[in-house]
């Protein structure tokens, strides 16, 4: 059975400007202990669509469609029951960790209200495990360093700490939120090489959303490639990398520069710029920069069309491999 | 080289942040009305006295301390010397509008260039220019203006120059502040990077972007110059007989609160509403201005 | 490897650039960082040098030092075989036309309340006051068009462009002195993947057209190994190793090189998943407390007690220079 499964998740805004669909019907499923990778630029709806399963959506946000966890839907859930699963079942973890960490609680502090909320620990059992988990995730000297404040840990540090609260519960999914983006790139490579071994020793099924496509090749199995809010490509990493059917994912291949091969030639661009959402086109959101654009590209929104198993993509023209 | 896809072809006139910033005050229904009624105000007080059948000074013998009455003509009453109500408040409101913009702009100019270069400048320079505001602040006002008072005797200028002299420290030390935080932005350095000189940083770049906190606090900072110009008023020290403030009325008035209530409500509900409007604009303004726009 | 021709465009010598730290609590000492620890290269005419390095590596305080935006602690630096430090207000303000920079942030770079022409012309109005209006919005104009901007944006303001756009507005606004030398400070990380590779190509056209030089400041080595010549790697203020970027990335000498081309993602799961990473162990010293001798020694592989005693110099080997003790071991 499927850990998660997305169906047609829509997300829009009211804002002053008019109405904005940041997220226009993405459909998905995940396997437990599977690191599936959502790839996007800025206004993909990446973002947007997970803060909308975990119900993070702004004041202003609406969304429809289904998310099942376990066959249990749980899109839209009054806040009292989805807080059964926040935290417990299904965590997050974001881009900046200074801003994500309370600067005014100690790091104990934060772990054990975690602890003592949804698993109803005493405060001592809380402290031990919180503990045991800050080792998982090799902070040094954890015993010295629980009592500190956010501040006092470096940014690599940081993350390894939300990382640590996000898994407290033992939640069988994570979604990481660009967790590596703010982060020096030795760096990075140090918490991607966490994120897989969490996902070895607790079998956690991760989403991890970025914009890198490095990042997706190292660090997952499946990748879903997003543009305009919509689903452009999904599927497996060799049907993306090596076997990929999507303009724009081949174009964002092409245009990426590869530090094993040789500088100083030009890059095969993409031209235009990402769409803004208040002005995206009828059909394809990607057609007005698309080399391959046809007349019903920009009128009609393209079907998801399927390849063996697991490969999708929304396209009209059909792109051999 | 190939030309990327501009933004839409429209008008080729940008739209800058005051335009936006317009559209959204626009939306402000009490900032809106209340622009409306400090118009017609202003309108009132400049064209009003013309269309008064009364100078503010004619004393109507037969008319004198009456309630507020359509046969004699004097819509708003008559004071204990017999003057009209109405065109004493609308000449009142001449010289308190006229103190309150005058003495805002007195301050407005020198506060921000005072503020500007000593925040800019920085160092030294900054640290001089406001100890220098710290002691004036410490100064005590009502000393300051007796002591014009006595030297130069009771004069409209005057009070305008006090009341400018003091506002102005306010002032710098507001648009000091934000300098400071716009002197950390990129484009800034991206100025100095290009060799910019000093004096074209602050009058091109600074100055223009404190003009959206400059203006929500210049709408604040006249009601408060007003209240001072009736304070001073009310102690008898502003405008001279028999020209008016709205301050020397509500003064008058209050002595004959109980006798002629007219006297007291009518100048006081004219300040009362301007300060009310001066408030909500500027209110508007800054939910106008949002910085987090720009 | 691109040779300059008739001597080197930029020499910087032992530049060091140090910023004063209030002490930790109030009785503390203020303390000093150094951003910047004698640091010495040169960058030849229509040559691209790449500076990479993580935080606190000093790349972007060096470049400031070099424009003279931040107060020099020590060091040299000439441009065109005349000096740049030491100069006075007015001397430095007038060289600068021959150096001019691309910021990181695309919109926060360009003053919102001026428009793009306004923007661009801002160097003419400074420098050559005694341009009449006409040619400089024709100036304006035509190096919009270079930039690959519709001249008819000329009245639009900032925040009506997207950040690739808010860039060319930047490289608009550098470029229309004719400097010869352009410093950038991570022009590309704050914009989206597709339009990284436009801007890039962009400077890599520009570059060949004039025969600019461009310092390239960066954090993201592949994009620095794409569009440099040569490429210096730094690490806590200093430099670590500099040469060719081709050899560098496919041969690098240096342990910290070694660690950061290992680090950097490669977007091919056939090549990321199958080979063993190794990673770099350890964080980041503070730089108010750099360790003694070699500043990546808490961190490497190859440490020894003279690494704890000597700082390494740069010296000469296959090609390149680079500052290590144990260059002749193998890496682990």
């Amino acid at each position: 059975m499927p850990l998660l499964e997305v169906d047609q998740l829509v997300v829009r805004f009211d804002t002053p400007d008019g109405e904005v669909e940041a997220v226009n019907g993405i459909s998905f499923s995940l396997e437990p202990s599977e690191v599936l990778a959502i790839v996007g630029e800025s206004g993909s709806g990446k973002s947007q669509s997970m803060l909308a399963i975990m119900g993070l959506l702004a004041a202003n946000g609406r969304c429809s469609g289904s998310v099942r966890y376990r066959s249990e839907e749980i899109l839209n859930l009054p806040t009292a029951q989805l807080n059964e699963f926040r935290g417990d079942r299904i965590s997050m973890i974001f881009q900046d960790p200074m801003t994500s960490l309370n600067p005014y609680l100690t790091i104990a502090k934060q772990m054990v209200e975690v602890l003592v909320l949804h698993k109803g620990m005493s405060e001592a059992e809380a402290r031990r495990t919180a503990l045991e988990m800050l080792d998982a995730v090799h902070i040094p000297d954890a015993r010295g360093r629980i009592d500190r404040y956010p501040h006092e840990f470096s940014g690599g540090m940081r993350q390894r700490v939300m990382i640590a609260i996000a898994l407290l519960c033992r939640p069988d999914l994570l979604i990481a939120d660009e967790p590596t983006t703010a982060l020096d790139v030795t760096v990075q490579a140090q918490i991607l090489e966490l994120l897989s071994e969490i996902r070895r020793e607790f079998g956690t099924a991760i989403i991890l959303i970025t914009h890198d496509l490095g990042v997706v090749a190292g660090s997952s199995d499946r990748a879903l490639v997003m543009y305009g809010g919509q689903l452009m490509e999904y599927g497996t990493l060799d049907e993306i990398f090596h076997h990929s059917r999507h303009p724009y994912t081949r174009g964002l291949l092409r245009s990426v520069p590869r530090l094993d091969q040789p500088g100083l030639k030009r890059l095969e661009t993409i031209p235009g710029n990402p769409p803004s959402l208040l002005a995206l086109p009828a059909g394809c959101p990607f057609a007005a920069r698309c080399e391959y654009q046809e007349p019903r590209c920009l009128s009609e929104r393209p079907a998801l069309e399927r390849f063996g198993e697991s490969h999708i993509k929304a396209c009209h023209r059909s792109m051999l491999p | 080289m190939a030309a990327v896809n501009p933004v839409s072809s429209g008008a080729v006139e940008g739209r800058s942040l005051w335009v936006d910033a317009r559209r959204r005050l626009m939306r402000n229904r009490a900032a809106v009305v209340a622009g409306v009624i400090l118009i017609s105000m202003t309108i009132a007080v400049i064209v009003g006295p013309w269309l008064v059948p009364f100078d503010y000074d004619f004393t109507d013998w037969s008319n004198i301390a009456i309630a507020p009455d359509l046969v004699s003509g004097h819509l708003f009453g008559t004071d204990s010397l017999g003057r009209d109500l109405l065109v004493r408040t609308l000449h009142g409101g001449r010289i308190s509008l006229l103190v309150g913009l005058v003495a805002t702009l007195v301050s407005l100019l020198i506060g921000i260039a005072y503020g500007a270069t000593a925040g800019y400048v920085g160092g030294r320079v900054d640290h001089v220019m406001m100890r220098i505001v710290d002691i004036l602040y410490a100064m005590p006002f009502m000393f300051f203006v007796i002591l014009l008072m006595v030297l130069f005797g009771r004069n409209i200028v005057l009070i305008f120059v006090a009341i400018g002299a003091i506002n102005w420290l306010d002032m710098a030390r507001i648009v000091r502040g934000q300098t400071l935080s716009l002197k950390r932005k990129e484009f800034i350095e991206a100025a100095e990077a290009l060799g910019t000189p000093t004096i074209s940083i602050i009058r091109r770049h600074i100055v223009p972007n404190l003009l959206g906190v400059v203006v929500v606090y210049v709408t604040l900072t006249i009601p408060q110059v007003i209240l001072v110009e009736s304070f001073l008023s009310f102690l008898g020290l502003g405008v001279q007989e028999p020209m008016t403030s709205w301050g020397a009325l509500v003064n008058d008035g209050a002595q004959e609160m109980e006798s002629a209530p007219w006297l007291l409500i009518f100048p006081a509900v004219f300040l009362a509403a301007t300060l009310f409007c001066f408030n909500f604009i500027g209110d508007g303004l800054r939910d106008a201005l949002d910085p987090k726009d720009r | 490897m691109n040779d300059a021709a008739g001597g080197a465009l930029l020499e910087v010598r032992d530049l060091s650039v140090h910023f004063r730290v209030p002490g930790a609590s109030m009785l503390g000492r203020t303390r000093i960082l150094e951003a910047v620890s004698s640091v010495s290269f040169e960058l030849g005419r229509g040559e691209t040098l790449g500076v990479v390095g993580e935080s606190g590596c000093g790349k972007s305080s060096l470049a400031r030092g070099i424009l003279g935006l931040v107060p020099v602690a020590s060091g040299q630096v000439a441009l065109d075989g005349r000096p740049l430090t030491g100069l006075g207000g007015d001397a430095l303000r007038q060289r600068r036309r021959e150096v001019q920079m691309i910021f990181q942030d695309p919109l926060a770079s360009l003053n919102p309340r001026m428009t793009v022409g306004e923007i661009i012309a801002e160097p003419l109005r400074v420098f050559e006051p005694g341009l009449d209006r006409p040619d400089r919005r024709g100036r304006v104009e035509a190096m919009m068009e270079r930039v690959g901007l519709g001249a008819s944006l000329i009245n639009r303001y900032p925040h009506e462009f997207s950040g690739g756009q808010c860039q060319r507005i930047g490289i608009a606004r550098a470029l229309i002195l004719h400097p010869s030398l352009i410093i950038c400070d991570e022009p590309v990380s704050a914009l989206d993947v597709s339009v990284q590779a436009q801007i890039v190509n962009l400077l890599m056209d520009i570059q060949q057209e004039l025969g600019l030089s461009l310092l390239f400041i960066a954090h993201d080595l592949s994009v620095v190994r794409h569009i440099s010549h040569r490429v210096m790697v730094m690490y806590l203020g200093r430099v670590v190793e500099i040469g060719d970027s081709d050899r560098v990335c496919d041969q690098p000498l240096h342990p910290y090189t070694r660690a950061l081309i290992d680090a950097v993602p490669v977007p091919d799961p056939a090549i990321q998943q199958g080979a063993p990473h190794v990673a770099i162990v350890g964080d980041l010293p503070s730089p108010l407390d750099p360790p003694s001798g070699c500043a990546f020694r808490t961190r490497c592989p190859l440490a020894d007690a003279r690494c704890a005693q000597e700082r390494p110099v740069l010296r000469e080997q296959a090609g390149r220079v680079v500052a290590c003790h144990h260059t002749d071991r193998p890496l682990p």
